[in-house]
Parts: C-alpha cells; structure tokens; sequence
C-alpha cells in the first residue's frame, strides 16, 4: 500500500516533468529533439526497486501511465503514438542496461535517450513513408547523448536525497 | 542497496564513457556518410544535340571545353583554363565550389554565358545556338564519373 502511494507521488512528478518539458521550446527546428524530463524518473524507479526486477516493473508501470496521462492531457493522439514507440525502444534499451550492471546512471540514461530518439526516428520513418529523416538520426543521436547523461547526473546527485535506497526497497 | 554498494554505484563508470563516446563516434560517421553520399549525388551533365558527352562530379574543381567539328562535339578537361580556340566554336563549361557555370563561349547571343551558375538538382543552362544543354542531375546514374567522349 505504501508502495502504490510511492508510486503515486512519482507519477504527479513525471507528469509535472512532462508539462514543464511541454512549456520549454526545445526544438531546434528538428522534431523529436526533447529534454526527456519524465525519463529521470524512469531512471530513478529502475534503481528504486529491492531487485533490477521489480524496479523494471514499477518503471514500466509509471512510464506508461505518465505517456497516457501527458499525451491526453498535453497532446494528442499522435503524440501518445510517437511517445509509446520512443518509450518502448528506450525502456527496453535501459532495462538491459541496468541489468548488465557495468553502466551507472548516466550510461542507463545515455542509452535510453538515444534508443528514444532512434524509436522514434523510425515510427516518422513508418508514418511519412520516407527515408529522408534518416538524416535527422546524427543530431538525434548526439541531442540523446547529451539530454541522457545530464539527467543521468541529475539521477545520481538526487538518488541520495529521495532515500531511495531505504524507503524504496522496504 | 546498502550503503557501501550506494557509493560504488553513484559514481559514473568507465563503460558509462565508452558507450557515449561510442555513441558520438557513431553519430559522427554516420553523418559523414550521409553528406558524402548527398555531395557525390550531385552531378553535371552536359550533352550535344541530345546526347550526353559528359557526367562530371560538381565537387571537382575543372575547366570543360567543348568544342565542334562537323556536327561532333570534342571535350577536353582541364584544371588551369584553357586557351580559347581561335577558329573552332566552343563553350566552356567551369565546376567549382559545387556549382557549374558556362565561363565562355563564342555564340552570338551570348545568354548561357551569362545565365547564372548551377548547382541544384535539374537546374540548367542551354546554349541554343551550339545545341549545348548542361544540367545538373542526381546521382542515380553513376556511370561515367568521369568525362566521355563521343
């Protein structure tokens, strides 16, 4: 029960994290550049759990709900469409990353960035029936890089003051 | 986690650099590959009275002198200009800077020397009174890179 309320909390965060990111014109002129605010949770819940496995779960968990809710709230269809396909390359990508355990945070928050960028590099792909976005991928990648490892920084200065390590795993 | 495992774990590690560098790597030669295949798919193609004399790749800085004997087309390539022909007629076709221009030649109205350069795909530049069409064409055709002779 505490554990649902845990959650809870770090749901109204993600979705905070979702408007804010929403409100900053980070574009560059180039779409699917994002800060990818709400993933610094999904980090933090990956880490939050008493094993790699339950932390997935719960992650997954929040991460979907958090697509759901933002996309109605602060989208459209579309947006939830682009959103999932990012968020289902980059969940996967971080759940192996934080179980081959060589990575820290800012490795797990690296791939995911990246692998959010390239799900949804290939969802435009499907959707515009082109292949010229393909030059869009360089940047992507880069912009996933550099968004992934400042919020795995951010994770790990934060993990310590969430207490994840004694409330989140009781 | 307890507390030991805690420090070990807030720390970045060696792979964590690895992989963003690799990343970048990536990013970089994949760009690389991408703006090298666009140049080289930028080509001229010049062509006498419907047929194509030469493909040229816009990247080469050179000097292209086309000039006629008995309805035949003569094309010579040449880094430095080269001396205009005193008795034949000619165009002379310039690639540089990714861009072609007809930098001289000796028919009366003088209009394609004066059209400005080329460098976009299907743009062109006719010389009507020499039956000379240079255009600039994509890079499907790779074949005769470099300048033919007909």
């Amino acid at each position: 029960m505490k554990r649902t309320v845990e959650l809870g909390f770090l749901l109204a965060i993600a979705l905070i994290l979702s408007y804010v990111e929403s409100l900053i014109p980070f574009t560059f002129g180039i779409p699917g550049i994002k800060l990818g605010l709400p993933n610094l949770i999904v980090v933090l819940l990956l880490y939050g759990g008493k094993t790699p496995g339950s932390g997935a779960r719960e992650a997954l968990l929040v991460n979907i709900l958090r697509i759901f809710l933002s996309g109605f709230m602060f989208g459209n269809l579309y947006a939830i469409l682009y959103a999932l396909s990012g968020a289902v390359c980059s969940f996967g990508a971080m759940v192996f990353a934080r179980k081959c355990k060589c990575f820290s945070m800012i490795g797990v928050s690296v791939l995911g960035g990246v692998f959010h960028n390239m799900g949804q590099i290939v969802t435009a792909m499907v959707v515009v029936e082109t292949f010229a976005v393909v030059y869009y991928l360089p940047v992507l990648i880069i912009a996933g890089v550099v968004t992934g490892a400042a919020l795995g920084v951010l994770g790990m200065e934060l993990a310590p003051y969430l207490r994840f390590d004694s409330r989140f795993s009781a | 986690m307890e507390s030991g495992d805690k420090e070990k774990k807030l720390y970045i590690k060696k792979a964590d650099v690895i992989l963003m560098a690799v990343c970048l790597l990536a990013a970089l030669f994949l760009a690389g590959g991408l703006l090298f295949g666009y140049e080289r798919g930028e080509l001229l193609q010049v062509s006498y009275d419907g047929d194509v004399i030469l493909t040229a790749r816009l990247d080469e800085s050179m000097y292209y002198l086309i000039t006629y004997k008995e309805n035949r087309a003569v094309l010579v390539k040449n880094k430095e200009m080269p001396d205009i022909p005193a008795q034949e007629s000619y165009n002379l076709v310039y690639v540089a800077g990714k861009k072609a221009q007809m930098e001289a030649a000796d028919c009366r109205d003088q209009i394609c020397v004066h059209h400005q350069s080329i460098s976009g795909g299907g743009e062109s530049i006719i010389c009507l009174p020499h039956r000379l069409v240079a255009e600039i064409i994509g890079g499907e055709q790779d074949e005769r890179i470099d300048g033919m002779v007909k």
